[in-house]
């Protein structure tokens, strides 16, 4: 049983069953390894180390990304990238471990936080719609124009906004804290409501 | 509802932001040596001002980092953010830049 | 069908669809298209309900959402909307509605005999009779909103949805009429973000009812060009049923959109019934059209008196002649148009001008035509009371300052009253924007508007009529304003509004507003009120404010235009007087002898028009209005039949009872269970911080009023932080992970608080320091386990020594517990042996039921936040926001051994030396006995001294925590006393505002003496 209701609570969904419309769909994604990288974007050492251990060049331009296929660094602060890692044979304990060996002597800080955070998927023609019914954030001009990402608020929630891989125009990841998730998804299959048929 | 520029995030909504109050008090760093009246004036009196207002901001829902402000209470208007460590903007420059955009004196663009 | 006003024609409805409804319980039909009020005026229905004040019968005035009297109830039971105007319901199948104001009917309606005693309801009628005595003001109340009225409120939950949407665009054009039209066009052609939004059920504005040429086609063909030329623009949203609702700082704007109202009831699908728009505009066009403004006369309230535009908006758009014959009083020429529509429409119609001559191309249409135009004249007299009859009119001495001549009877059911214009200018208002005041056309423009608020006016709401011109200035603005929004996009100067030479006087032809009254000589107290006969001159109809009113308050001493409209209610009704206004300016300026500009005006305040709760509270409700966080352990704390409390936005179990206990009983067994064996508590909640840096401790050491530079690694330490004023505002556990990182603990409520006090003081103060913090809070599930087994129990599912010199109280061991990764803290927050556990939140309810099972051995306890806070009571540990409240020190609270004096400097230090807060006399936290061992204080119960109740009574402190002890075998409680310290042993009363003295002793807050183990005193001897 406990495999089971544990895993209801973070990384699959509060309400377990995706929802289609259509016009948009909304789903949990697998959880992943999510660590916070501190360190001051305009130390080189820093950068360089980071790009060492990731295989990423750093992000130092305020809410970008750099990716691969299995992996992503987040702009989050001048001072901190998120690191997000999609490989289901790797621990977070191994992966922060490599980045302090990398950050030895630089003035940094890594966290697991690959529990802290949970994502969900938005996607289809209409998410943007579904977004700005909670978002006050103008979704077309922060993330265009080398904007990758962006942190504001979906109602009460703080969430983290990227695009979903290659679907710039309908596929949107949104990563929050997961005690805020199950608000979230209701939040989100509310203002999907007008989309069902 | 107020349009803040966060000096790392752009403009964003005002709901994304909580205000801290006046910017540019520093901590004293002799505590100690300080009388009772010094200390008071850290820590209880505030300019209060009509006007330019110096203050700090910090960008709650985005980036998290703290920042400064110099607002015209009269107005609302933001004249500028800066980021924390950087010098507080001319207080003088900043009147003439609002008064040159309330006379209309300032170059409106596209019209 | 008895539609004994319908005309032939199209207009905008669609004959084919015959639309069943009932109005006052009797059923009618319309057609699709009609709105409420067109179907009722073609029905015959002109009375639709009684007057706020005076009860007097009331009719359709407007054909918009200026209406100010013909409001009613809608629909009923959960569904039911009060002062919902008929101008602007679309009809629907089935639609129900019911008049106001009136009872039992709107026919014979009782409260009209006020009407009888309107000499008794002047201006200012109730502050100057509900005035004293003072205990009488909520019979008063009871009795005032009875008799006013104004509609119901929904006594049910509200069953629909409602939704907000944030939008962003580069020209919001408010109003589709032809300015917003062309402007919206203007706008897209750039390629610029447009949204046109417009508070009707369709775009087109003045042009629905207009038989203009308009860029050499019909109104009619021009609006369907256009509307199907923006249709193919992808950067445009049309939003029509959308009202503009407020204009805020920096371009942001709110609307209201009935999205599924004109459906009917249960008919909107899955889409919401009203949906609140949130706009960031960079610029905006505002295209909000012009208000006829009523010329005022006798009994100028009639039901069948109507705005000159209402009753021409009628027969054109919607095929209705409210009457066969049309009496037109006017100052302007454009009431010209609406004689000649009534003329086309086989009507009667007679015009009365106030003017000398007139000789606009519609006047002379009006003549060619044969419709009788009577100059120099104005109405004297309205003869009916629930319908009109028959109109008297008189002619105007030549400073048209009285009435000359005998009577001429006009036959006519409908006076079509057209005094001129008033731009609506309440958006820009709303945006701070400066109100000029054009005595030519004797109206209120745009003139300034703010940097911030970007905003240029065009068409009629700028003060041009002409159709032509309203299309010219629209093209020009919806043009400027993309091209500012594309060259200037964050707003930083002011918009110049369009300066269009506003063509004076054809429109208003002369600032006429009042029809004299010819009285005699005075009549005492009556004439004083009713003031040389204006008292059935209304010009505020909603509120029956009339000009006798206005006279009133003036003699009175009422010059300011801001207190004149609060003493005589001009203005405040639902409608916000958008058709009296400027007419009580004018008034005001004729009394005193200055013009309007002088007077001044009101401010515009949002929203425009009523915006009902649902829209404006939009998905935030049920479950959405607070987000519940829950712990990894949250399904077992369901399953065990947990009863959970709210502690900030989490839900915590408070306690688990078991077949049928009672919150007391449940506690009391959760309660010794664990001092006897073994209990555990849910600890996810905490705030944790995780703290690394090479200025790591340094940085502790600044934040937290002890020593923290020489803690060892994988030892914990316990910490007060004070704000500046040195006053304590969270406490937790902290550990030395390794030499440059730590990781804190906060209180569940305090976590975001102390990671924005943190980030402050770095980011702000300290930014050269090495430290980098972040939250981890929903990283780890946390399991407590407290009681003389705990150990027994942690050994069970660990191979890690746990022996005390291994693994000594206050310190931190890595280890795998029921083989998960966990972190392992000896802290203690109920003097017991205890154990934290930590583990990835993912495995957070694995832990615990592996805990779970392995406790069955050790009778293990469950319990919750309530036996939490019993148990840390009874060692008589403080919680912070309960034993404290920011008035409170360390040494306030007997804690001074937390406070490092050798450290040179730590927040908040230099405040504890204060002369203030180092003087004598402060509230101080001790433990209270009471006489009776079984009565538990309540929590804020004040203490006094002496047995004798007195009120007021000098309080001596307060409880703030007390709870019954199973452990100590009585009540015990914590209280904040003045100088409490020093008075250990001395008695007090708590005073109960129900009159109980329940007697109480000063003690040392450690309730128990149960054992001498090192948790006894968790903190100290570090």
């Amino acid at each position: 049983m406990s495999a089971q209701i544990y895993s209801v609570f973070t990384t699959e969904a509060i309400h377990a069953e995706p929802l289609d419309y259509g016009a948009v769909s909304l789903s949990t994604m697998p959880h992943c390894i999510k660590v916070i990288i501190r360190g001051e974007h305009d130390n080189a050492a820093f950068i360089a180390a980071v790009q060492e251990a990731t295989g990423l060049s750093a992000p130092t331009r305020a809410n970008s990304v750099s990716s691969n296929d299995t992996s992503e660094l987040i702009w989050l602060g001048p001072s901190e990238l998120l690191y997000r890692l999609h490989n289901e044979t790797l621990l977070a304990g191994d992966t922060v471990q490599r980045l302090q060996n990398a950050l030895q002597g630089v003035h940094s800080a890594v966290v697991d936080v690959s529990d802290y955070y949970t994502t969900l998927k938005l996607a289809g023609p209409d998410a943007r719609r579904v977004l700005r019914k909670g978002t006050p954030l103008n979704v077309d001009v922060a993330l265009a124009d080398g904007s990758d990402c962006a942190q504001t608020r979906f109602g009460h929630a703080a969430i983290l906004l990227t695009q979903a891989d290659g679907q710039a125009e309908d596929g949107f990841i949104l990563q929050v804290r997961w005690t805020y998730a199950e608000y979230l998804w209701t939040f989100l299959a509310e203002a999907m409501q007008e989309y069902r048929t | 509802m107020l349009l803040i520029e966060c000096p790392w995030c752009g403009q964003r909504d005002q709901t994304e932001f909580s205000a801290h109050g006046e910017a540019h008090i520093a901590r004293p760093t002799e505590t100690a040596t300080l009388n009772d009246e010094q200390w008071g004036n850290y820590v209880f009196f505030r300019s209060n001002s009509k006007g330019l207002h110096y203050e700090r901001w910090t960008h709650d829902f985005g980036c998290r980092r703290w920042f400064n402000a110099v607002r015209d209470t009269v107005s609302d208007q933001f004249l500028v953010t800066y980021k924390p460590g950087e010098p507080a903007p001319d207080a003088k420059q900043l009147t003439q830049q609002l008064s040159d955009a309330t006379s209309g004196t300032a170059k409106v663009s596209g019209v | 069908m008895s539609h004994v006003n319908r005309i032939e024609g199209i207009g905008r409805i669609r004959r084919g669809r015959a639309v069943r409804f009932y109005y006052d319980g009797r059923q009618y039909f319309g057609y699709e298209g009609d709105t409420l009020a067109s179907a009722l005026l073609a029905n015959g229905v002109h009375l639709t309900g009684r007057s706020f004040k005076y009860h007097r019968p009331r009719g359709i005035f407007t054909a918009g959402s200026e209406e100010p009297n013909a409001i009613v109830q809608l629909e009923s039971g959960a569904y039911t909307e009060p002062n919902t105007r008929v101008t602007q319901v679309e009809l629907y199948e089935g639609l129900r509605a019911n008049s106001q104001n009136c009872w039992p009917s709107v026919k014979y309606d009782i409260g009209a005999v006020n009407s009888l005693l309107s000499r008794f309801l002047p201006a200012g009628f109730y502050y100057k009779t509900f005035m004293w005595p003072a205990s009488m003001w909520m019979t008063y109340e009871h009795f005032i909103r009875n008799a006013a009225g104004l509609g119901k409120s929904p006594e049910q939950k509200d069953p629909d949805r409602y939704e907000q949407l944030h939008a962003h665009c580069d020209v919001l054009v408010a109003g589709g009429g032809p300015a917003g039209l062309s402007a919206a066009l203007a706008a897209a052609k750039t390629g610029a973000s447009v949204i046109i939004m417009d508070e009707q059920s369709e775009m087109g504005g003045s042009l629905l009812a207009s038989d203009e040429t308009v860029d050499g086609v019909t109104a009619a063909q021009w609006l369907k060009t256009t509307l199907e030329t923006l249709g193919t623009y992808d950067n445009v949203t049309v939003v029509p049923r959308c009202t503009v609702t407020g204009y805020f700082d920096y371009n942001y704007l709110t609307a209201a959109e009935r999205v599924t109202d004109h459906l009917g009831i249960g008919n909107g699908g899955y889409s919401p019934r009203q949906r609140f728009w949130k706009i960031r505009a960079k610029r905006v066009v505002i295209a909000a059209g012009a208000i006829e403004r009523p010329l005022l006369f006798k009994d100028n309230d009639r039901p069948g008196v109507m705005l000159a535009n209402a009753v021409r908006t009628y027969i054109r758009r919607y095929c209705v002649l409210p009457a066969k014959s049309v009496c037109v009083f006017t100052n302007n020429d454009s009431a010209y148009d609406t004689a000649i529509a009534v003329h086309e429409a086989g009507g009667a119609v007679t015009v009365v001008d106030t003017r000398q001559s007139a000789s606009a191309v519609s006047v002379k249409r009006a003549r060619d035509v044969g419709i009788t135009v009577y100059h120099g004249y104005a109405v004297s007299n309205v003869i009916g009371s629930r319908a009109i009859r028959r109109v008297e009119i008189r002619r105007l001495s030549d400073d048209a300052q009285s009435l000359v001549g005998d009577p001429v009877t006009v036959n006519a059911q409908v006076i079509a009253n057209g005094g001129g214009w008033n731009p609506v200018v309440n958006l820009f208002s709303q945006s701070r924007g400066k109100l000029r005041f054009e005595s030519g056309i004797q109206a209120f423009v745009p003139d300034k508007a703010v940097a911030i608020n970007p905003s240029v006016s065009a068409g009629s709401c700028a003060g041009v009529y002409d159709t032509a011109q309203c299309l010219a200035t629209g093209a020009e603005a919806g043009e400027i304003a993309a091209r500012a929004a594309a060259s200037d996009p964050k707003p930083s100067v002011p918009m110049p509004q369009l300066t269009k030479a506003l063509a004076a006087d054809a429109v208003n032809g002369r600032d006429f507003y009042v029809v004299p009254a010819n009285t005699g000589a005075a009549e005492g107290l009556l004439q004083k009120w009713n003031d040389r006969g204006y008292s059935k001159h209304f010009h505020d109809l909603q509120n029956d404010v009339t000009v006798a009113d206005i006279h009133l308050a003036a003699t009175e001493g009422y010059r300011s235009v801001e207190h004149l409209k609060r003493y005589t209610t001009t203005g405040m009704g639902t409608d916000q007087g958008k058709t009296s206004n400027v007419n009580a300016l004018s008034i005001m300026a004729g009394i005193q002898q200055t013009d309007i500009p002088s007077v001044g005006t009101t401010t515009f305040r949002p929203p425009y028009t009523p915006v009902t709760f649902g829209a404006i509270t939009g998905q935030n409700r049920g479950e959405l209005f607070l987000q519940a966080r829950k712990t990894p352990m949250h399904a077992w704390h369901e399953l065990n039949n947990a009863v959970f409390e709210d502690v900030g936005d989490w839900k915590r179990p408070w306690y688990f009872p078991r077949h049928g206990e009672t919150m007391h009983q449940a506690v009391d067994r959760e309660a010794l269970a664990t001092r006897q064996s073994v209990g555990m508590v849910d600890a996810s909640t905490l705030g944790k911080i995780d703290i690394q840096g090479a200025d790591a401790a340094w940085f502790l050491n600044m934040v937290y009023t002890n020593a923290w530079l020489k803690l060892p690694v994988g030892h914990c330490r316990y910490g007060l932080m004070l704000n500046e004023h040195g006053m304590v505002f969270d406490d937790g556990v902290t550990t030395r992970l390794g030499e440059n990182h730590f990781h804190m603990t906060t209180t569940t409520g305090g976590a975001a608080r102390v990671m924005a006090w943190l980030e402050e003081w770095l980011q702000t103060e300290w930014p050269e320091r090495e430290v980098y913090c972040t939250s981890v809070t929903e990283q780890w599930a946390v399991a407590a386990i407290n009681g003389p087994n705990a150990r027994a129990l942690l050994e069970s599912l660990t191979d890690e020594d746990l022996s005390d010199e291994s693994f000594p109280h206050m310190s931190y061991k890595s280890m795998k517990v029921a083989g998960l990764d966990a972190r392992v803290f000896r802290i203690s927050f109920t003097g017991e042996l205890s154990f934290e556990i930590n583990v990835s939140a993912r495995h957070g309810l694995a832990l615990w039921e592996a805990l779970i099972d392995a406790g069955k051995a050790f009778d293990l306890t469950v319990y919750g936040t309530e036996t939490m806070h019993v148990l840390r009571a009874e060692k008589g540990f403080i919680i912070v926001g309960q034993d404290t409240d920011g008035t409170v020190t360390p040494f306030d609270l007997g804690m001074s051994w937390i406070v490092n004096k050798n450290k040179p400097d730590f927040l908040g230090k230099r405040s504890l030396s204060r002369t203030h807060t180092a003087a004598s006399g402060r509230r101080q936290l001790v433990g209270l006995l009471t006489d009776d061992p079984d009565t538990v204080l309540p929590e804020g119960a004040h203490l006094v001294e002496g047995h004798v109740r007195r009120v007021p009574a000098v309080t001596q402190g307060h409880v703030t925590s007390s709870y019954m002890s199973p452990n100590a075998k009585r009540s015990i409680a914590m209280g904040l006393v003045t100088n409490g310290l020093d008075r250990l042993g001395e008695s007090l009363t708590a005073q109960l505002m129900d009159g109980q003295m329940i007697g109480v002793t000063l003690v040392k807050p450690d309730f128990l003496s149960i054992d001498k183990s090192p948790e006894t005193k968790p903190e100290k001897g570090q």
